[in-house]
């Protein structure tokens, strides 16, 4: 089923008449109606729903009456939708119509509803059966799952919406019937029982026992309330709880990585401190470092300095004793007479000069002092350098000793950044704080599991109660004629009732599977953690969540905003594929607090629903369709419209937008 | 003249044509840098006496200043190395021997280093490889 034509008639914002005509044919079933903030994009969310349902108070139709409108001579209000049904065209009409102008809400005329199916005039007096026509069309409870706002669905996905949940489905699936019948049941049990107690109090003693019954029935409804109101409380007491323990356990393994990250981070500072010493050290050393590269240099030089002086010194002390004895020689010579007291002429003298192997003299080797002085000083430099050299602390060794305590920084550190990564920013003050949320928590959990029991306890006693005050009424039924008839009415009338509710529940609890799993598909789609959470969950209580792949289930409360709309959208659209008739989804700002990534998701199955054939009319905003959302959806867009506001007059238009 | 500059043959200041490459070698705050210019030098120096090769330093007008001559050898080992090795040249000689040296050891001391990202592994490198 697809919405052909929108028509507005002095609608809120847009006074006078304005048509949208929507693609039904073809490949490109998505329209885009833009327009900013307080332009009137809500206002065609309201009018549909106007149209289809009517209002819940006369305010509301005020309200939608444009204020210009309302001051003509013959003001009028319509809304028209024409669907086509697989070729079969229904056309809701939805309007009023005043004989003057509208100053008050008591000027107002009521809405007259028209209906036209195949283009033939539905003809009733009673709108009643137009408005069932259009609920077969589509039913309101499952309308919300076709129209809806994206800003707002998030509430689908808060803890205590089984309720509603379970309504949602049950109205898919047909069921509301059944429902309605259930809540006409009471209602006529409530009227039985009044007539009841006026027959009673005809009987002797009836009036007491009416009274009593009628406080017990009270009592009783009471305690059922009060036990469904503490139930929900344990309910979501117990989903905080498990989440709490999940994250103390996590919490607890935690604490010692704790321990392990204190120990690391003081070897580390212990490494650190190390390190600063030993770079003081180094650092001194590379000053030098040229003497352990010199040292062998130094070395040799050493040697060949010292044998240098050492022949120096040795060609000095034998040129000083060659001349000591040419000295000697000489004075011989001179004097004729030898150290032996024998004369010394030339043949003797010839054979000491022989014996000491001493030349003629005059060529005796005379060395430079300056130059044994010269050798001698650099020997002792030479020396000393060595000495200098030997004596240091070598770099080498400190080099080694700077690298190894560098490696054992890194491993250190490497074990380190391990542990914080295991650890995710947990600390000790966040374990104590959830031990702490975790005890108060039980604490609650207890209190309220006494008073559920309490509560229970009271209810069964007034229920054992009832039965011995039904059973005196039974007794004294004899009295007063019809009073038996009603008793047996009335039994008939709870069980009747119970039944239905029985039947509501159990169908929706078979459809639950199904819907979980369709809801699952969009959620996988849309959500960026699919590696994070398995599937969404629709509970055998009808509450509503999702879970992870290690198979817990944080509270609904326990996560984001943008992750709730996700679960709701997703159940949303899940549902959508159980409704009897493929309505088309109508959304306004359908990408609400979304992030850049769930709007691309988002956009990528409305895509994929549209390319199977799925109407999709979106009211967005210029951030609705940023991040590539735009170019995600284009090749499915048939139509696009603007929504244009004149600040003036306060009134809107809408012009088509050329593609 | 002061007895320093009358040993290195009268020269006052050390002059390098890799500036540069001091600037990258020295860095108080790395241990795994030298600390000063002088520090540098004197490695750069020792590598060139050991293998006993020098850089060309002809176009000397292109080097730039580095050292004050004072601070280069207070202990006098690099003169009394230079002495031995080159007895027969004058102290001017001596002294362009020396910054010859110093530009060859701080060029290879770099390639190694940028190898080896330490100081003594660049040495030990440039040592084994003689």
């Amino acid at each position: 089923m697809k919405i052909k034509t929108l028509e507005l008639k002095n609608f809120r914002p847009y006074y006078g008449d304005i048509k949208l005509n929507f693609p039904v044919e073809g490949d490109t079933p998505i329209c885009l109606i833009h327009g900013h903030n307080g332009y009137g994009k809500t206002s065609l969310f309201y009018a549909l729903n106007w149209c289809l349902y009517g209002h819940e108070k006369l305010k509301d139709a005020f309200e939608y009456f444009n204020i210009s409108a309302r001051e003509e001579e013959r003001p009028s209000m319509s809304v028209k939708i024409v669907f086509d049904d697989n070729g079969r065209e229904i056309t809701v009409l939805r309007r009023i119509i005043s004989n003057k102008p509208i100053n008050s809400i008591r000027d107002l005329a009521n809405a007259e509803l028209v209906v036209f199916d195949k283009g033939r005039k539905i003809q009733t007096q009673d709108d009643q059966v137009l408005q069932e026509f259009v609920n077969d069309i589509l039913p309101l409870e499952a309308s919300q799952f076709s129209f809806f706002d994206g800003e707002k669905i998030e509430t689908y996905s808060s803890d205590n919406v089984a309720e509603e949940t379970q309504g949602a489905i049950a109205s898919v699936l047909g069921l509301t019937l059944l429902t309605k019948a259930q809540d006409d049941l009471g209602k006529l049990a409530i009227e039985l029982d009044r007539d009841r107690r006026r027959l009673l109090e005809r009987a002797q003693d009836g009036k007491v026992l009416a009274d009593e019954m009628f406080i017990l029935d009270q009592d009783i409804d009471e305690g059922r309330k009060q036990k469904s109101e503490r139930e929900l409380e344990y309910k979501k007491l117990l989903s905080v709880e498990s989440s709490l323990q999940d994250q103390l356990v996590s919490q607890e393994a935690a604490k010692s990585i704790l321990s392990d990250i204190k120990e690391l981070e003081e070897k580390i500072n212990s490494a650190n401190e190390r390190k600063v010493e030993l770079v003081i050290e180094i650092k001194e050393a590379s000053k030098s470092l040229y003497l352990d590269i010199l040292e062998p240099v130094i070395a040799d030089q050493v040697a060949i300095a010292q044998r240098s002086r050492d022949n120096l010194i040795s060609m000095h002390i034998e040129s000083v004793r060659d001349e000591t004895i040419q000295n000697l020689m000489q004075k011989i010579e001179q004097s004729g007479i030898c150290i032996c007291g024998r004369v010394a002429d030339t043949k003797h003298i010839n054979f000491i000069r022989s014996a000491l192997e001493l030349s003629d003299g005059g060529d005796a080797n005379h060395l430079n002092s300056t130059e044994i002085d010269q050798i001698k000083q650099l020997t002792t430099q030479l020396e000393s350098a060595l000495n200098l050299s030997r004596g240091k602390i070598s770099y080498a060794e400190l080099a080694a000793k700077l690298g190894l305590i560098e490696n054992e920084l890194d491993e250190l550190e490497t074990s380190l950044a391990a542990k914080k990564s295991q650890l995710g920013g947990v600390d000790e003050e966040a374990v104590s704080s959830l031990a702490g949320a975790l005890e108060k928590t039980q604490k609650d959990k207890r209190k309220i599991d006494q008073e559920i029991g309490s509560i229970e306890k009271t209810i069964s006693d007034n229920l054992a109660k009832k039965r011995k005050l039904e059973a005196k009424i039974s007794g004294i039924s004899g009295q007063v004629h019809g009073l038996d008839l009603l008793n047996c009415q009335l039994q008939l009338l709870e069980k009747s009732s119970e039944a239905f509710g029985e039947i509501v529940r159990r169908s929706a609890l078979a459809k639950q599977g199904e819907i979980q799993d369709a809801s699952t598909g969009f959620f996988r789609n849309i959500t960026n953690k699919a590696f994070g959470y398995e599937r969404m969950m629709i509970n055998d209580d009808f509450s509503f969540g999702v879970e992870t792949y290690q198979k817990t289930r944080p509270p609904m409360a326990l996560i984001s905003a943008g992750e709730k709309q996700v679960t709701a959208l997703s159940f949303i659209l899940g549902l959508n594929e159980f409704t009897r008739r493929q309505a088309p989804i109508f959304m306004d700002t359908p990408m609400g607090r979304l992030d850049e990534t769930h709007r691309r998701n988002v956009a990528k199955v409305l895509f994929d629903l549209a390319k199977m054939g799925r109407q999709i009319i979106l009211l967005v905003t210029d951030t609705d369709i940023a991040f590539g959302v735009y170019s995600i959806l284009k090749p499915g867009v048939g139509a696009e419209f603007e929504i244009v506001h004149n600040q003036e007059n306060l009134t809107s238009k809408i012009q088509k937008r050329i593609l | 003249m002061n007895p320093v500059e009358r040993v290195w043959g009268g020269a006052s200041k050390v002059y390098t044509f890799k500036y540069e490459i001091y600037k990258r070698l020295v860095d108080s705050a790395d241990p795994h840098k030298f600390t000063r210019n002088v520090d540098a030098f004197h490695a750069a120096a020792a590598i060139g006496i050991r293998l006993n090769i020098t850089a060309n330093t002809d176009e000397k007008d292109r080097r730039e200043e580095l050292l004050n001559v004072y601070t280069i050898d207070q202990n006098e080992v690099l003169w009394s190395v230079i002495s031995a090795l080159h007895p027969d040249a004058s102290g001017a000689e001596r002294f362009e021997k020396l910054m010859g040296y110093a530009d060859f050891g701080i060029e290879r001391l770099e390639d190694e280093f940028k190898v080896f990202g330490n100081l003594q592994a660049a040495v030990d490198s440039i040592l084994s490889s003689s």
